[in-house]
């Protein structure tokens, strides 16, 4: 396949090319992430994160081409923290996501938390560990936050330790059972949240290597 | 064929310059060696000069040749007012436009995340501590509208919340002299909410 109609996609992330044109990182639909460069694409606004856009693209190789596109729909409308949110996403789908490895799912999945950032109740933060998790789980990195990885039910009295390529596994000290459950519930007391932070952290470290993920500096 | 090591060293020396690859540095050199030397040895100087003269305004961060640049080091303007640009050629335009009478602070780029850029890297903490220092009553900000023009923004906003300076933002909306059909639709959003009575 070399040129493909209507794609649905969102922009990760551009940088300048030449005069006035950009080299995109796209999250495509059908082509998971893939490079491209977009022509004159300076001057256009649309062409930013956090718009939902359709085009089409050309070519084959490493770096495609981008042709006509526009957008499909309203664009959530991120400010403040909801901003930095959604740009510590992108940068989380630029580090885990190997290019041309298509993910509709996890597509789906980064839409409907874009738009829960700025409609949701819900606070930012449990947003966003819903995201790494469901991104990790899609991407084949899941655990399981109610059993060990011997199956059997995380007791609320005991300690539990992240095995990132396996899952929770029980030992001596480490993240308390019961709190592990209540993360699992969507609790939004305070010490359940840092566990929450905490554990994702961990799972996350052997995808993103010794890089830190720099959004995480914008959060003072 | 291949080129000499003296010519091989200019070709690799221009692909340096954004834009230019070997066959565009080729051509250079062949230029300025064929038909230009005067010209070479004057960019050579000029390139010198420059690169060793040039450095950035302790205060504004701007380039200056000197420790202050001279919007900083000129009497005349209000120290109280500071406009937060990203390039030098935004300060510039914003000269040209003969309206502003306050200094500058010129981050040099944007918070770009991904690329690496943080807080740090565009100068925020010496405009934090400049904010700290007093002295500032306002702060314009003169940054793109782009996703990280807007992460920017808010990021000194929350600094300059933190030491009580007032912060503006430059007004957006329908270009002078222009016609209301051109202007693209999000633009003519924000012209909208920001509307004023008249």
């Amino acid at each position: 396949m070399t040129k493909a109609d209507n794609e649905p996609f969102w922009v990760l992330h551009g940088r300048p090319f030449r005069n006035s044109s950009l080299v995109v990182e796209l999250f495509c639909h059908s082509r998971g992430r893939v490079g491209a460069v977009a022509r004159g694409g300076r001057g256009k606004p649309l062409l930013q994160p956090f718009v939902p856009l359709e085009g089409t693209l050309h070519g084959r190789g490493e770096l495609l081409t981008l042709g006509a596109f526009e957008a499909r729909g309203a664009a959530p409308a991120l400010e403040g923290r909801a901003l930095y949110c959604g740009l510590y996403m992108n940068e989380l789908l630029m580090r885990l996501l190997h290019r041309h490895d298509p993910h509709p799912e996890l597509l789906g999945w980064y839409e409907q938390t874009l738009r829960a950032l700025v409609d949701d109740e819900t606070p930012l933060d449990l947003l966003l560990r819903r995201f790494e998790f469901r991104t990790l789980e899609i991407l084949g990195y899941g655990f399981s936050l109610t059993h060990d990885v011997t199956d059997s039910p995380l007791h609320p009295e005991r300690c539990y330790r992240l095995d990132p390529e396996q899952g929770l596994v029980a030992d001596a000290q480490g993240f308390s059972g019961a709190q592990i459950l209540q993360l699992a519930e969507g609790s939004t007391d305070p010490g359940v949240r840092r566990v929450g932070r905490d554990l994702m952290r961990q799972a996350l470290a052997p995808h993103l290597g010794e890089r830190p993920l720099n959004s995480r500096e914008l959060f003072r | 064929m291949k080129h000499s090591p003296l010519v091989q060293s200019l070709i690799e020396a221009f692909t340096c310059l954004p834009g230019v690859g070997q066959r565009s540095a080729q051509r250079m050199t062949y230029a300025l060696l064929e038909r230009n030397r005067e010209g070479g040895l004057y960019l050579a100087e000029s390139l010198r000069g420059a690169m060793e003269g040039v450095r950035q305004c302790r205060r504004c961060r701007n380039f200056a040749e000197n420790e202050l640049c001279p919007v900083c080091a000129d009497p005349r303007r209000d120290d109280g007012e500071v406009c937060v640009v990203s390039s030098p050629s935004d300060v510039l335009a914003i000269e040209q436009s003969g309206e502003y009478r306050g200094r500058y602070f010129v981050l040099m780029g944007h918070l770009s995340p991904i690329d690496g850029i943080g807080p740090s890297a565009i100068g925020l903490d010496l405009l934090e501590e400049q904010l700290r220092e007093g002295g500032i009553r306002e702060l314009i900000l003169a940054v793109g509208t782009t996703v990280e023009g807007e992460a920017t923004a808010h990021y000194i906003c929350e600094m300059a919340e933190e030491s009580g300076v007032r912060v503006s933002r430059i007004a957006q909306g329908v270009p002078m002299g222009g016609e209301l059909e051109f202007v693209d639709g999000a633009t003519l959003a924000h012209a909208l909410k920001g509307r004023r009575s008249v």
